[in-house]
């Protein structure tokens, strides 16, 4: 607004001055965009004079000029144009966008860079892409959009978000886990509390170059969010909703999925037993097997949910289900009748659900100041019972120039949030919960439960009953219904679990920040920057107090709340200046501190007087189990950086960092970290004029140094792994005692990343075609180790840094503007990223372990083999042999010392025991040959459309689910679903299956081996989106600037060597159904801007 | 630069200077724990070492992932299993549900591997122990610095000693039969475990071999004859600390064991000089205890029965309600039937129908175990249980014949579990002695044993005689068996003496899986050492115990 006023004022006083001169005369016209909407606020000068205007509110501009003169037009994100008066009174000028204004400029530590001054490697997202993800979660918008990061995830429930790898594991033991950084502060609380909204872009920072002011705990990489500022111009209000559904989107493996296919697979698990294994005839074995199909002994199911017609078989001797057969069974049973009908328990417990979303922003800028305002509203059900999200945010980012040397600022967001998990989650650990097989985790049992068992309890006439509370009754597979005795699960049903036990978590988020800017001389400038993150959480559990494990205790409420504050201060010093036009100098130095409490309190009780009361003092026993802690982490660094140029075409810089971490001893908690990076901009040398027809930019860029990484852990133990460190627990008599519960090393530092990153990068026909290659070689050394001691010592680990890891690789990003044109765009972009893994160096004491082949030395750990010059995600498993063709049974690879050399020799077994201690052979590596993403988008007139895509190619992925359902019933563990393979195994007329036979009671025919590694190649459609801005014509008149509306899917389909394996699981390699189904989510939405 | 510029300058400087020297500080834990130098530093330093070793053996967390994963007690449970003694009897009645019984690569080591040197549970026992004895190493470096701390150097190394006894019994690979494949012990003869002693360095320790059952037992006899010294006249202030008369029980044990070898040692007796010497100190150990056999009103009380420390305890483990770990992490969430919260309501442990007909009728000891009958008439004086809760009202299982009303849970408490859980379990009772005495006599007098056992079982049967015919020392065996049902020292008995375990002959209520019977001592009862401790000791690599799973089948 000031802007307008001065340049309007200037252009009348200039008006005035020059009328004088006669020859003017007055020029008028219009503004506009590429898409023909009106520029406002373009500013528009008389060339050579100081003459100018600014267009008004539909792009028109009026001035005087004189007739032979010129106009330039300017406005930012537009390209600067420059128009001949040529005699005319009315000129309409075009302004095409400037794509390079926001692309060039990256966030950086402390500051932004610009592109082709920029010696490191960094990719940046813009908010375009941010706010296609309907997530809460900024994460799943990275997922696929950067080369050389990966993306994993376990669990699908809303708000557990991505576990992400730059540049490949960095560290064995330590955290690998990159530093989030929010307009220029360390962020360690949940990513969910930001608005993908609010955010005006990402920075992934990944090598050394870039890290290194992050030195101390960049190791990992860097995260860095910028939240939204205002653009010059005219105040924006704008308006975002959405609506859209959830499904799961996880899918399902080829399994039995109707009673009747289920008992014949069954019936062949037992036939086989009874003729392989018993010695039966077929007569016998067929009589046999339908005896025990049904019955509560080991072998048997528990339930007969099929009606066959009084006295005969349910499966025949054809191994076929009886043609009479039908669906559901009336039983007498205690005098009432019940009618068994079996469920298909996936579909029982995920469903459809609603997800809303609200975002409302103003914004304003003058020259002189800046002012950012939102609100935000997110209300998004899981898609099972009890688990949802909703979310309120706000933010606030202001500044203002108060002097010509004082700049002030301030940034303040609050979020509130609940969040119902539904299900038992296992993040602290405690394997219970999602992702294990059993322990109350309802994924597992809705995954592996025969599609013959109900989920509830019906009636003679098959409504489902109801209990005294005036609840379903859930089969528990107890007897109640009908006397039948499910033969897993126990005796509960945790999918009423999870309707009536609670997981909560509710809070408030808070982050205040301020800074002062002080322009003290000539490009030298002090800026004080100061942070508070608080997060106050409070936990609820409630475990009911009608069916499961608390019913007795009259259901339990367990507590907690936790308040996690954390303080950052820097201090930055820095100068910038040019000589002799040519020699660019920027320098800093800065010092920071940041201190974080957590503070946690907890308590519980059993005897609730009410389900619906969730509080401790609703419930009447106390559980002796409260307590209450604080938990400190201090970090502090003093850093250098020097940057230089030489006519922005040599450019190199340098930065050191020295920081001290409170997880390390105070003798060793000081480390050093450097880099060095180098640019050579090619195509701004003489020699390459002839090339500027089609080549525009070309850079070379090298940098090399080190970053730290202290981040043990999360848990309290972590911070103080220099230290012996002990439970106090009571005495039993009154007293206190202690118990060690870790051996402390007091000599553990900091664990170094040594990043070495070469790369170019291109631009041709004026960046219509733009990318850059990079080679990376990431070293860690002196690795933050947890070291194996020798049970005999009395702990089982102490942390060393000790030991070497290599990830080395390339990563390629392209993008290509297929097609330019005004009313037709199409760009098409593409990541890929190649990299291996390799140990360097370990630690001798872990050298006591030979491969069963005798090549290789190292340790075991359950299925891998830590072994120099070997992956670390190698898999270390027997090798399947295939099916001895006269038994059916399964053959895996063993050694053994031949009698004849003395020398080690392969031979199959079909011990699995044996070949699980003796046979072991490194399996190949899980990571991928490559991964990556790519991405198009089309806009067509006011139609966009946009779809990305991930994929990987190579790998390896351990198939537990694909293994759980190819496993042979045992004992009395019946009753999990099977696969469709099954009917493929072994047996006297298919002795050249790959499948073993499949019969009740083999132990370990399906023990965990090679055979259950797959490729993990997957490709996946993250996301499409369809939009459509009106013409802002029709929009003007409802003073309306810009309105699309857009549908919009995520996680829209995925491809993978196995139906139903989901190899995005983890990057190790280890695939688990036990989770929260990922989520599919397909929305309509409405933006507006006025 | 212009006067005022520099001005400005020099304050803001000032001004962050102050910011500047925040300098970073040491963080210490404040919750419920402390390092190492906090300790060494608080007023209980001396008092907490030494009471650190009766609180480690409740509330040491191996992190294997399972719910007996609660320390010693949920190792007797381990060993108890083991051995075949107990087992989940409610299967056998629809509803019922042998896997609430938790401890199950134990109770079906013919099905599961997790007792090989890679299973999950292999290190339950190893890690345990070695665990217990770093708390005995610490006091006794701490003790043996301050001779006004000898009496508890005394009770340090007792403990020392207790743990590895445990350990040289369940580690020496005894020759076992296999019925699948082949077990053979003889590469590994006569090897215990490795002795990790106060002091020793990360290189002794990283190439420490198995100590041979000779030097073994040479170190283990040199803490218990310190401890006799130096505990002579000490009391100790509660009964979770061993006293004298412990330190001669754990000699009768050790006695005991090596009565079972005709190997000939320098300075360590074996076979009939070690039963005449593990006689002597059963004998020193009752007297010196001065403990009154547990008499019936206090076994069948259904409320105070085996949770309270009583005068025929003379050594246990006593929690509060501090040590219980959680609702279910707890010895009598898994053993109790009557706690409802729990495992035990669940699983039921059981008693082999074979040993239950065994038991005389007039046996008080049978009481506490339900009949063939289920009559609730009969077992409801032995438990908390009402009428309803046994027949398995609201989705709780029906209690099934067999199941044991031994062990109770805290003031006989059903539904509370902070409460309930809040137990003494027996580390070492008088009867344990008294029957050592028996049958220690036994093996070199069978005269002078059979009163011995005759005077012992009339405190338990009226009437009781020795069954004409029955082999004594089995006869002693057995009723060792009854007598210490669910406590878990009897398979040390049956390993030393080789017998059989009999689960399954016909007619059997073991589950399924357990349906178990061997010729002789089972090959599992040779602990196999995790693959996780061969690997950071040289000394194990190719010394371990052979892998025992899957050598018997089950008979279902």
């Amino acid at each position: 607004m000031v802007r307008k006023l001065v340049l309007s004022l200037i252009a009348i006083l200039g008006a005035g001055a020059l009328f004088v001169g006669a020859q003017n005369r007055q020029v008028s016209g219009t503004v506009s965009g590429p898409d023909g909407a009106p520029v406002v606020g373009a500013t528009v000068m008389v060339d050579g004079t100081l003459i100018g205007t600014t267009s008004g509110a539909n792009g028109s501009f009026s001035l005087s000029a004189p007739a032979d003169g010129s106009l330039t037009v300017s406005f930012i994100g537009y390209e600067s144009k420059t128009v001949a008066i040529a005699g005319k009174t009315h000129i309409d000028i075009a302004l095409a966008e400037d794509t390079q204004a926001i692309d060039d400029v990256i966030v950086v530590a402390f500051g932004t860079a610009r592109k082709e001054a920029f010696t490191g490697s960094a990719k940046m997202i813009q908010s375009d892409d941010l706010i296609k993800t309907q997530s809460s979660n900024v994460q799943d918008a990275l997922v696929g959009k950067v080369s050389g990061v990966q993306f994993a995830s376990e669990s699908g429930r809303p708000g557990s978000g991505q576990k992400i790898y730059v540049r490949g594991y960095g560290s064995m033991s330590a955290q690998n886990t990159p530093l989030w950084v929010v307009d220029g502060v360390p962020y360690e609380g949940d990513v969910n509390n930001i608005n993908a909204a609010d955010i005006e872009s990402i920075s992934v920072l990944k090598d050394a170059a870039s890290n290194a002011l992050y030195g101390a705990r960049g190791a990992n990489g860097v995260i860095m969010v910028t939240t939204k500022r205002a653009k010059v111009g005219d105040a924006v209000v704008s308006f975002d909703g959405k609506w859209g559904l959830n499904t799961r989107a996880l899918r399902t493996y080829d399994i039995a999925d109707n009673a009747g296919e289920y008992y014949e697979m069954h019936y062949k698990a037992l036939y086989n037993y009874y003729t392989l294994d018993q010695g039966y005839d077929p007569a016998a074995a067929n009589i046999a097997a339908n005896q025990l199909l049904t019955s509560n002994i080991a072998g048997g199911l528990g339930y007969n949910v099929m009606t066959v017609p009084e006295g005969q078989n349910l499966i025949g001797t054809n191994g076929r289900l009886n043609p009479l057969a039908t669906e559901g069974r009336l039983v007498d049973y205690n005098g009432q009748q019940y009618l068994l009908k079996p469920d298909n328990w996936l579909d029982e417990i995920y469903k459809t659900s609603f997800r809303q979303e609200y975002n409302v922003s103003v914004s304003g800028a003058t020259d002189r100041s800046n002012f950012y305002a939102s609100l935000g509203y997110l209300d998004n059900t899981g898609i099972i019972d009890g688990s949802s999200n909703e979310r309120y945010t706000a933010r606030l980012r202001a500044d203002y120039q108060a002097k010509k040397w004082l700049k002030i600022g301030g940034n303040m967001s609050y979020t509130h949030f609940v969040w119902n998990n539904g299900n038992k989650t296992n993040d602290d650990g405690e394997s219970q919960g999602e992702g294990n097989a059993d322990g109350g985790n309802a994924f597992a049992t809705a995954v592996r439960m025969a599609p013959i068992y109900p989920v509830y309890m019906r009636d003679g006439n098959g409504n489902i009953m109801i209990d005294k509370y005036g609840m379903k009754l859930y089969d528990t597979g107890d007897g109640r219904n009908g006397g039948a005795l499910r033969s897993n699960g126990g005796v509960s049903n945790d999918l009423q679990n999870i309707q009536l036990n609670r997981y909560i978590n509710e809070g408030n988020a808070m982050m205040a920040g301020g800074f002062l800017d002080f322009n003290l001389y000539k490009g030298l400038k002090l800026t004080l920057n100061g942070n508070v993150a608080l997060d106050e959480t409070r936990g609820t559990e409630v475990q009911n107090p009608f069916y499961g494990q608390f019913a007795s205790s009259g259901g339990a409420v367990f507590k907690s709340h936790a308040r996690d504050i954390a303080y950052n201060l820097q201090q930055l010093l820095s100068y910038s200046e040019t000589f002799a036009d040519k020699h660019n100098v920027d320098l800093l130095v800065g010092h920071e501190m940041y201190n974080r409490k957590q503070y946690s309190l907890y308590g519980s009780k059993t005897v609730m007087f009410s389900p619906d009361n969730f509080e401790l003092s609703g419930a009447t026993v106390d559980s002796s189990r409260s307590g209450s802690s604080v938990l400190e982490y201090n970090n502090e660094g003093y850093f250098f950086r020097a940057q230089y140029n030489y006519d922005e075409k040599y450019f190199v810089s340098g930065s050191y960092r020295r920081d001290a971490s409170s997880r390390f001893h105070p003798d060793h908690r000081w480390g050093n970290f450097w880099s060095a990076g180098a640019a050579w901009l090619i195509s701004k040398e003489g020699f390459m004029d002839g090339t500027k027809g089609w080549l525009n930019m070309l850079k070379l860029k090298v940098s090399y140094g080190s970053q730290g990484n202290d981040n043990l852990g999360t848990k309290a133990e972590t911070y103080f792994r220099y230290a012996d460190y002990y439970s106090i627990e009571s005495d039993g008599n009154g007293g206190v005692t202690s118990v060690l519960q870790q051996k402390g090393n007091p000599d553990i530092t900091w664990e170094t990343n040594s990043n070495l990153n070469v790369g170019i990068e291109f631009g041709f026909w004026n960046d219509r075609l733009r990318g850059g290659i990079d080679f990376f070689n990431r070293k860690t050394s002196d690795m933050l180790f947890q070291l194996a001691t020798p049970v005999e010592a009395g702990y089982t680990s102490i942390w060393t840094n000790i030991g070497d890891m290599v990830n080395r690789g390339v990563e390629i990003e392209l993008g290509a503007d297929l097609i330019r044109t005004k009313n037709l765009v199409w760009d098409f972009s593409v990541n890929m990223t190649h990299y291996k893994n390799k140990l360097v160096k370990l630690p001798d004491q872990y050298k006591n372990n030979t491969t069963a082949d005798g090549r290789h030395v190292g340790r075991q750990t359950s299925s891998r083999f830590y072994t120099e010059g070997e992956s670390i995600f190698s898999f270390y498993l027997p090798t399947y042999a295939g099916v001895e063709e006269k038994t059916g049974k399964s053959m895996w690879y063993t050694y053994r010392t031949s009698e004849k050399t003395g020398e080690l020799e392969r031979v199959t077994t079909t011990d699995y025991s044996t070949a699980s201690a003796e046979g072991r052979e490194l399996q190949g590596d899980a990571l991928p040959d490559l991964y990556g993403g790519f991405n198009t988008s089309l806009r067509f007139y006011g139609v966009d459309l946009s779809i990305g895509f991930t994929y990987q190619i190579g790998g390896q992925v351990l198939d537990q689910g694909y293994q759980a359902y190819m496993a042979s019933p045992g004992g009395t563990s019946t009753g999990f679903n099977y696969h469709r393979d099954l009917l493929k195994s072994w047996s006297e007329d298919n002795k050249g299956s790959n499948i073993p036979r499949f019969a009740y009671g083999d132990p370990n025919q399906n023990g965990t081996s090679s055979r259950f590694l797959t490729d993990a190649s997957f490709l996946n459609i993250q996301n499409i989106t369809l939009g459509y801005t009106l013409p802002q014509r029709i929009t003007r008149k409802f003073l309306v600037e810009k309105l699309r509306v857009y549908l919009a899917c995520d996680n829209v389909w995925y491809w993978s060597q196995r139906q139903g394996l989901d190899p995005r699981q983890s990057i190790g390699g280890i695939s688990n159904p036990y989770y929260y189904a990922p989520i599919r989510t397909f929305s309509g939405g409405l933006s507006v801007t006025f | 630069m212009k006067m005022n510029q520099i001005i400005k300058f020099t304050a803001v400087l000032l001004g962050s200077a102050v910011v500047f020297a925040g300098c970073i500080e040491e963080t210490f834990p404040e919750s419920g724990y402390a390092t190492g130098g906090q300790i060494a530093e608080s007023p209980f330093a001396q008092d907490g070492v030494l009471s650190a070793m009766p609180t480690i053996l409740i509330t040491n967390y191996v992190d294997i992932e399972e719910h007996f994963d609660f320390g010693y007690p949920g190792m007797l449970g381990a060993m108890d299993r083991l051995a075949g003694e107990v087992f989940p009897v409610s299967g056998n009645l629809p509803g019922g549900n042998q896997y609430y019984d938790r401890w199950q690569a134990y109770l079906y080591p013919c099905n599961l591997d997790g007792l090989d040197a890679n299973g999950y549970v292999a290190p339950f026992f190893y890690k345990n122990y070695y665990q217990f004895v770093y708390a005995a190493n610490e006091a006794i470096t701490l003790f043996s610095q301050n001779e006004d701390s000898a009496q508890n150097l005394g009770v340090a190394k007792a403990f020392r000693a207790f743990f590895y006894l445990d350990m040289a019994r369940l580690y020496d690979p005894l020759p076992a039969k296999a019925a699948v494949g082949s077990y053979d012990v003889s590469a590994v003869a006569g090897l215990t475990v490795p002795i990790a002693r106060e002091g020793m360095t990360m290189e002794e320790l990283e190439n420490n071999p198995r100590a041979t059952r000779e030097e073994m037992f040479t170190f283990i006899f040199e803490d218990l004859d310190a401890a006799e010294k130096l505990m002579a006249d000490y009391t100790p202030a509660t009964r979770n600390l061993p006293s004298l008369a412990v330190v001669y029980g754990l000699k009768a044990r050790a006695y005991l064991w090596l009565g079972g070898f005709d190997e000939q040692y320098a300075a360590i007796p074996t076979g009939e000089a070690a039963y005449r010497k593990a006689a002597e100190y059963a004998r020193k150990a009752i007297v010196a205890s001065g403990a009154p056999i547990t008499s019936e009103a206090q076994w069948l009380d259904k409320t105070t029965g085996f949770n309270t420390v009583i005068s025929s305890w003379m050594w246990a483990m006593i929690q509060s309600t501090d040590t219980v770990l959680n609702n279910l992490l707890s010895w009598t969430a898994h053993m109790s039937p009557d706690a409802i919260w729990g495992y035990g309501n669940g699983a039921q442990p059981g008693i082999s129908v074979f040993s239950y007909n065994r038991i005389a009728a007039t046996d008080f000891r049978k009481k506490i175990f339900v009949g063939p009958d289920r009559n609730y008439a009969a077992i409801s004086p032995y438990t908390n249980l009402t009428a309803a809760e046994f027949e398995g009202e609201d989705a709780m299982a029906p209690i099934a014949p067999f199941t044991s009303f031994k062990f109770h849970t805290n003031g006989g408490e059903k539904r509370n579990y902070s409460l309930g859980n809040v137990t003494s379990i027996p580390l070492m009772r008088v009867e344990e002695m008294y029957l050592i005495e028996a049958e220690a006599t036994a093996h070199y007098d069978a005269a002078a044993a059979r009163p011995l056992l005759q005077s012992f079982m009339a405190t338990r049967a009226a009437g009781y005689s020795i069954p004409a015919g029955n082999d004594l020392v089995e006869e002693i065996i057995f009723q060792k068996r009854i007598e210490f049902w669910g406590e878990g020292i009897i398979l040390h008995d049956l390993k030393r003496l080789n017998m059989s375990m009999q689960n399954g002959k016909s007619g059997t209520n073991a589950p399924s899986m357990a349906q178990i019977s061997t010729d002789g001592r089972a090959p599992w009862w040779n602990c196999v050492i995790p693959l996780s401790a061969v690997q950071q000791n040289k000394a194990l690599s190719g010394k371990n115990n052979p892998n025992a799973t899957y050598t018997y089948k089950s008979v279902k």
